[in-house]
């Protein structure tokens, strides 16, 4: 009962003119360069979150929130109407969204996406509500060698599912924890890797990190393409609405869906783009219409979009309650945190609770603001795709020097937006995943912090972190995700050659 | 399309299937893209490792552990840079065992000497902004822009560089309250007013 009455101050808090307006904002926003090409939510959140710092903290966290979840439905959109995923988690949807648009059924597949995402949010709600208590009870147990190796297991658990080459994950990993160690050492006082020069003082500010890595990176991407526009379905209001069997078909597929976005959430990784490969194959596998899928399943739709909003909510419970991010987006959002002077964590839901419902039932109000304007405003976002683009490259650039300056009034934040930028070029071009760098940067200062408090603590002993049971439970995850898709792989390695090797004796 | 598996984290900038697309107003012919070899990750990795070398040279002459036997100031910063210097290492090996069996895989295309004008560009604003202002010098990075990646009459880039210049300063100046640096000329009128 407790839990409904703190849901509910959330909701009477965000239901105050100001935060709604910001909210509807940061929706809108999100939702718009979402549906741009070439920028994620990531990129989205990283170049508008230095605007979210001029707020007071709940409007800046829930403008945030606003436009994650804004920037994943306009990726969605982009997907159904031209084929277009606006970002990874969106690829799954344009399987059969794109040609549900092409059957005339585009409107009905952006409500079932919306629909679907609103399920999904519904649910990550819930699941806040049901966990985030006992959880943050469990994990006041948490101490330094915890926290370390939760801080590695993240980092591990990333280097296995963000794709591309393990070894160069870790290296990114790496060059992200080396960057995080310039400047003033908060906990020594040192001065660290300045070189002399009094700019690099303060360190790296994250927006530089984040904008550069997301925003410039992907501006010279763009930049090495000819921009193509392709001609998009009209989509009258009218046809928004689904049918009666376009409606039964997709509840299940999007609680399922939002079900595994939800699960796969809690894991460090990639989880959006994951959980809706997971969602799709499911549906597939238990559908009784698999011929369908392909060519316009509404199952292909609902599903993975439930599961990449679920995802995203998800995420939120080890950002929220241990305070540690586990992909992209929530390592922003704890950037977010910082500026605005908030430690999430354990003490989060008692020390400031009316913070934490806020935000939870800011997540929750962005999911219906999704419904409210997206898809009345669906013919609006869709003639962002005809941007020109020399105006298009323009605006990001303008929008990610601005945003960079303008964290700390800093020159030398432009110097760090331009190498991150080189830097993530790249890494995009080599397939070395850029997240790695971001999450080892944002997670940085609690690795340091809880490595060095358990090197003192240990006393040299290296078994310590045995002595604790779930230190132990957390390094026996970590080897679990390291070795178990190494052990996969060899047997289906073996299986594969063993099949080869039937064959050719069948055939002699 | 390309296989979605193939980076999980990022924006997917596939073109999509069906529709011819319709012109835009983009200038130029299409630009080859790069495809970067197993030549351009060695160089990416060499890099790295010299900058990771420099970078724990440094880290060796911060102390290590202090006076009390528990982690100093270069403590993480050694492992960090292990872990970096270390994994590329690997990697280099890995890229140099593969030559012994198998082909290097070689690259396309070329580097872009647009891309390296809007790096120069953005270098230009870190250049002259101290000097000039937000407003003068985002209007000169505007007109780099449109005119090196659009084809427009001038009248229409000058509007454009007058719209972004003065219209980004209302919004992020005046009405949100972010700083943005003022230059000689602000100050000239200020005091003048």
């Amino acid at each position: 009962m407790d839990l409904i009455s703190n849901l509910l101050e959330g909701f009477a808090a965000v239901f105050n003119p100001i935060l709604l307006l910001t909210l509807l904002v940061g929706v809108l926003i999100g939702s718009i360069v979402g549906v741009l090409p070439g920028i994620g939510p990531v990129g989205a959140m990283a170049l508008l979150l230095p605007i979210s710092f001029t707020l007071d903290p709940a409007a800046g966290l829930i403008m945030t929130s606003g436009i994650y979840l804004g920037a994943q439905y306009g990726g969605s959109t982009s997907a159904i109407l031209i084929g277009v995923p606006g970002e990874a988690s969106s690829v799954v949807t344009t399987l059969d969204g794109y040609p549900m648009a092409k059957k005339g059924r585009a409107g009905a597949a952006l409500a079932i996406a919306a629909l679907s995402s609103f399920l999904a949010g519904t649910l990550a709600v819930v699941l806040l509500m049901v966990v985030a208590g006992p959880l943050s009870d469990f994990a006041t147990q948490f101490a330094s060698p915890e926290y370390l190796m939760l801080a590695i297991f993240a980092l591990v658990a990333l280097s296995r599912l963000a794709g591309g080459s393990t070894i160069m994950t870790f290296a990114a990993v790496g060059l992200g924890l080396m960057l995080a160690t310039v400047g003033l050492d908060a906990t020594s006082g040192n001065v660290r890797f300045t070189f002399g020069l009094t700019p690099f003082l303060q360190g790296i500010e994250i927006t530089s990190v984040a904008v550069g890595l997301f925003g410039i990176s992907e501006v010279l991407l763009l930049a090495e393409g000819r921009g193509t526009v392709q001609s998009m379905p009209k989509v009258p209001f009218r046809s928004l609405l689904p049918n009666r069997t376009e409606l039964r078909r997709s509840v299940g597929p999007a609680f399922r869906g939002g079900i595994i976005g939800l699960v796969l959430g809690l894991i460090p990784g990639p989880s959006g783009a994951v959980s809706s490969y997971g969602s799709y194959a499911l549906e597939k596998r238990i559908s009784k219409r698999k011929d369908e899928f392909g060519k316009g399943a509404v199952e292909g739709v609902a599903g993975p979009e439930a599961a990449n909003n679920g995802a995203a909510g998800g995420a939120m419970v080890p950002l929220l309650v241990l305070g540690l991010p586990f992909n992209g987006p929530t390592a922003l959002l704890l950037a977010g945190f910082t500026v605005q002077g908030i430690i999430p964590g354990p003490l989060f839901m008692e020390n400031e609770p009316v913070m934490f419902w806020t935000l939870i039932a800011g997540l929750y109000a962005a999911n219906l603001a999704l419904l409210a304007l997206n898809l009345p405003l669906v013919g609006m976002f869709t003639s962002l795709l005809r941007i020109p683009r020399d105006l298009l490259l323009t605006f990001v650039v303008v929008i990610a020097i601005i945003g960079t300056i303008a964290t700390r009034g800093q020159l030398v934040d432009v110097f760090w937006l331009l190498v991150m930028g080189v830097i993530g070029y790249l890494m995009a071009k080599l397939g070395i995943s850029r997240v790695a760098v971001m999450l080892a940067f944002v997670i940085a200062p609690i690795l340091e912090s809880s490595l060095t408090q358990t090197v003192s603590l240990s006393d040299g002993d290296p078994l310590y972190l045995f002595d604790r049971p779930i230190s132990t439970t957390i390094i026996i995850m970590t080897a679990l995700i390291a070795i178990v898709p190494v052990v996969l792989k060899a047997i289906a390695k073996k299986r594969h050659q063993r099949s080869v090797l039937d064959l050719e004796v069948d055939a002699s | 399309m390309s296989n979605p598996q193939d980076n999980l984290e990022g924006p997917a900038t596939v073109v999509g299937p069906g529709e011819e697309p319709v012109p835009t107003t983009d200038a130029g012919p299409d630009v080859a893209v790069w495809n970067p070899g197993d030549a351009a990750r060695i160089a990416f990795d060499a890099a790295l490792v010299a900058i990771g070398i420099v970078y724990l040279v440094t880290a060796s002459q911060m102390r290590f552990i202090n006076d009390e036997g528990d982690p100093g100031a270069g403590f993480f910063p050694v492992v960090s840079g292990t872990i970096m210097v270390g994994f590329l290492a690997i990697d280099l090996v890995r890229l140099a065992l593969r030559r012994s069996t198998d082909a290097w895989e070689r690259g396309t295309g070329h580097l872009s000497l647009r891309l390296v004008a809007i790096l120069g560009s953005i270098a230009m604003y870190l250049a002259i902004v101290g000097l000039l202002g937000h407003i003068i010098t985002v209007m000169i990075l505007t007109v780099l822009l449109v005119v090196l990646f659009g084809k427009r009459p001038w009248w229409q880039v000058v509007i454009i560089a007058l719209a972004v210049g003065i219209g980004t300063d209302l919004l992020f100046v005046e009405l949100l309250g972010l700083r943005l640096p003022t230059g000689i000329f602000r100050l000239a009128i200020s005091s003048w007013i």
